[in-house]
Formats: C-alpha cells, structure tokens, sequence
C-alpha cells in the first residue's frame, strides 16, 4: 500500500489514526525536528503493530527489514486482531475522476553530454507519481469532429494543472508545486491523424516553460536558501479516444527538456544543472495502487479552486 | 551509536552533522511503559512479589518481537520479579539487561486485601492521590512524584538520537506495575481521580502506553494503554 503521509501525520480520522499507531513504533516515531515527517516503510499487523520500518532507498536494508517483520509476524501474528475493519468515516472526500482521465507519471533524468553526477542512487534516479483529470477536462484533447488535420486546444485548467502540478523535478525527492506565476509559457494542442468506426488517434504537441524562485528555511539550523529553478518542457506524443465511452483508451505523452535549480526535498542540491529531464504520462489501471492519489493533491489549486 | 536496521543514528553528544544546530534539537525522553506480563494472584499469606506464571513468560517474549523496542537505549524496571521479567527477553535480544530500580517499583501496600476492601482502598488511592489510602499503603502522589524523578533522572543517558539532518527522541522501556503507572500518568495529564480509576481497571497484562516527555513542557501521551496488541 502506499500512502502520501504528510496529510495522514494529521488528518483526524480513522485512517490518520491508524497510521499514526502504525508510525509512532517505527523509525521516526516521536520526531518534531527538523520536520515531523513520518515517511518510510513500514510492515504492520492488522491490528497495528508494527514489525518493521524503515525510510531507505536501498534495497539491502530494506530486505534486511523485511526479513525481520516476516520473522515477527510469525510470532506475534497469532495474537492480531482478527476483527473485520470498521467503516470509515472519511475525512477527505473522493476526489478520483470517475470517467477521467488517470495518468501514471514518471520522472527521470535523461542522458548528458557531460554528466558530473554523483555515480551513485542519484545517477538512476527515477521516480512515480499519478495525474488526475477530470472527464470535461480529457475530453478538451479531442477535436470535434473527429476528421483528419482537426485540431483543439487542451483546455486552460488541463495545462495548468500538468505544468504546475505534474511537471516539477521529482526525480530524486518530493518538489513543491510550481506557484501559478512560475507558467511563463503553457500548451497543449492534438490533431486528428486516424479516424475508425469507434476511436480517433491524435498526436499531442506543445510547451510547457515554468520559471521560478524556491525559497526555503533549513529548519535543522535555520539558514536560509534559495534557488532559481525552471523546466523547459516540449510535449509530444499519441492518444486514442474511444468514441463510445468518452474515454482515451491510450494515453503516451512525454515532457522532456532542460531543468535547473534545487528545491527543499528534491535533493538536487549537487545538480542544478541546467540539465536535461523527462516526465512522461501513460495511462493507469484503476487497481488500488493506480488510485493512488497525485503527490500534491491536497494542494487548494490543484483542482482549480480558490485559494 | 544506535544501529536501527540499515539507518545508523548518533547520540547527541557527537561531533554535530553539518546543517543541523544541536540546540534546536528537542530535548524529548519517550517512555514505553509496560505494565507487567501475567504473574501469581495475590493472596492471603502469598508473598506479593510473585514471577511470572507460564503464560506470562510466553507474553513477555512475545514483546520481544515488537518494533516499539528497537530504538530504545535502556531497559528500566520495579525491582519486583515480575517486572524484570517482562522485559528480560526483549532487553536480552537487543543485547542489552533489565536495569532494576526501586524508584520504580509498584506503589507500596501494606500486604493483601480482600477484593472488597482492596476496591475500597484503590478508590481513594487514585480518588485522593495526596493521602495515604490505607495503613502501609503509598499515596498516590508520592508513588508518581518519585515514579516521575526516576524517568527525569533518566533523562541525561538518554539524550536525543541524531543523525545527519535528523532527531528522534531518546528511547527507555519500563516496566512497572499498574497503580503506580496510572498514577504517574494521572499526574502527568492531569486525570480526574475517576478517569485514572477507569484506566486502571482497564489495564491488561501486559498493557504499553507511549508517552513522551519534553524537557520542560508537558508529557503527551502517544499510544494509550489498551491499544497494542500484548
């Protein structure tokens, strides 16, 4: 299962509090310094006994881990709750989009002419996020009608959610969203090229330029930082519309150009580049882990809304 | 040096990690308290420090397994069988021993009581921690005041555990018995006399609660009693 921990350190329900049992025997329990973050892995009975956690990017620790929660689960898993879970009260409202558009993004550094990176984690660093679009939202990529050369604009809202939300360096680490000034240049546009009896293919194209300046305070001995950041992303790719159920039933698109800058937790402290970087979004199932929410969701202007 | 499965954390008194002041670090002691596994009943004419029954050591080894003990620096216990032996196996694990203290210990009773009358004294225990409820007996407040000294003495071996950008607080498993845990508690989160009552009759053996304490600022209770499975 994973989980974006931030909102469940605090979120006053059920699932906050299980996961809160669940964090406070683990790694990081009781920590407020320099953030309370309770991120990692954790193995946990039913009940909420933890067996094991761990925050680590390497796999040897973490099979190391994971071995000693099985050993423990064997011991102590005779005496876990065997009670089905309760209902659940939801503090948050469901915000997938039922009929949308769901894209699973992926991030990664592309190939240089001159890599100085650190030949280490940091050199093979990709990383997952999702995206989420409404169905009005999705269906703005489809020219109507539907005839080879017809063109459309991918409505205002798509683009600045994908600029702002999904187009940040989370290669290596967890990058704040880009602040609605930081779109200097945003869009997306589709033409027709294959019309069948129940679909219609169109290419994407288009530039997404965002330019802004991060601005942090290292909690751990109050230095200040700040740090020019921009990504110049050109966006191609395909998609199929399926006609019939008003739903792309292929989505490939890739943003890829030069970034620069470092921001508080995306560890690019040692490549500020400008370097180059890809995103590219493909659709997801809708298993429980393709729902997992986008990175920044809870963010107030991800869906658009006043701050 | 405190190893924690793949993620090595420094005591506070090390050379300080670049990027991080030490004194911003939050001087916070987290207590697992650990009511006692399952020993002999009292009774008339049985001694009152009785060990562990079988299941009890079965239970006391099922602690063992728990992750709540990893990051603990220390084993403190009541000086009483019972409570060395509840935490013997997951201080032996972890290779380090059960540390007795008598400042530790279960509130002092002057020998045993008739469930009846037993109800009546532990009612005035928890109800009027200033007075001593019955001959032989300690008042609560002075069971939770030298209780609570221990754990602040306790304090200065086990600082904050940091590493390179990060601080946890310092970690002691204690195991003790229930009055005087529920009276310390009551003490520290300011429990009515009814409210510690009802903890107390709810105590499991064993029971862990959580509870961190914060240099000068009050204790925040973490993980109540009854919560974990034991």
């Amino acid at each position: 299962m994973a989980e974006n921990c931030s909102p469940l350190q605090s979120q006053p329900d059920a699932k906050g509090e299980f996961f809160r049992l669940v964090a406070e025997q683990g790694h990081y329990g009781g920590r407020t310094f320099p953030t309370p973050t309770r991120q990692g892995l954790y193995v946990c009975t039913p009940g909420g006994t933890t067996l094991g956690a761990l925050n680590t990017r390497d796999a040897g620790p973490l099979l190391e881990m994971l071995q000693t929660a099985l050993q423990r689960w064997d011991h102590l898993a005779v005496h876990a709750t065997s009670e089905a879970p309760g209902g659940y009260d939801r503090f948050r409202p469901d915000r997938y989009p039922h009929g949308g558009l769901v894209l699973r993004a992926i991030a990664r550094d592309l190939p240089r002419e001159v890599d100085t990176r650190v030949d280490d984690w940091r050199k093979i660093a990709w990383n997952l996020d999702y995206a989420w679009f409404t169905r009005e939202e999705a269906s703005s990529l489809v020219p109507d009608p539907a005839r080879p050369g017809a063109t459309s604009e991918a409505s205002p809202e798509l683009v600045r959610r994908l600029g702002r939300f999904h187009l940040r360096d989370f290669v290596r680490g967890e990058p704040a969203p880009w602040p609605a000034d930081a779109l200097r240049e945003a869009s997306l546009a589709s033409v027709v090229t294959g019309v069948s009896a129940d679909r219609t293919t169109v290419s994407l194209h288009g530039r997404i330029r965002l330019v802004a300046e991060f601005r942090w305070v290292r909690q751990g001995d109050g230095e200040a930082h700040a740090s020019p950041c921009s990504f110049d992303a050109t966006l191609s790719g395909e998609a199929e519309w399926d006609r019939l159920t008003g739903r792309f039933v292929r989505f490939d698109l890739a943003a890829s150009g030069p970034r620069a800058g470092t921001q508080q937790y995306n560890n690019r402290p040692d490549d500020l580049g400008p370097a180059p970087m890809a995103v590219v979004f493909e659709l997801a199932g809708d298993t429980p882990r393709d729902r997992t929410p986008p990175h920044t969701f809870l963010h107030a202007q991800y869906f658009g809304e006043p701050a | 040096m405190v190893v924690i499965a793949g993620s090595r954390h420094q005591s506070v008194s090390a050379p300080v990690p670049p990027g991080l002041d030490p004194d911003r670090v939050p001087q916070v002691l987290r207590v697992v308290l650990v009511r006692h596994a399952g020993a002999a009943p009292p009774g008339a004419g049985v001694a009152a420090d009785q060990p562990l029954t079988a299941d009890g050591m079965a239970q006391a080894d099922r602690l063992r397994w728990l992750n709540l003990f990893d990051l603990a620096t220390g084993f403190y216990a009541g000086p009483e069988a019972r409570m060395v032996g509840t935490l013997a196996p997951g201080a032996t694990s972890r290779g380090r021993e059960v540390v007795p203290m008598a400042a530790l210990a279960e509130t002092a009773a002057g020998g045993w009581l008739p469930d009846d009358r037993f109800a009546e004294v532990i009612g005035r225990y928890f109800a009027h921690p200033d007075i001593v409820p019955a001959p032989g007996w300690e008042a609560g407040s002075v069971a939770a005041h030298r209780f609570g000294a221990q754990l602040e003495a306790l304090r200065a071996s086990h600082p904050p555990h940091v590493n390179r950008d990060r601080a946890v607080p310092g970690v002691v498993v204690v195991s003790t018995g229930g009055r005087v845990a529920i009276a310390w508690l009551a003490f520290c989160l300011g429990w009515s006399g009814a409210d510690a009552k009802r903890a107390w009759r709810r105590l499991r053996n064993p029971d862990i609660a959580v509870i961190d304490l914060p240099k000068g600022e009050a204790a925040r209770l973490v993980i109540p009693f009854g919560t974990l499975e034991t």
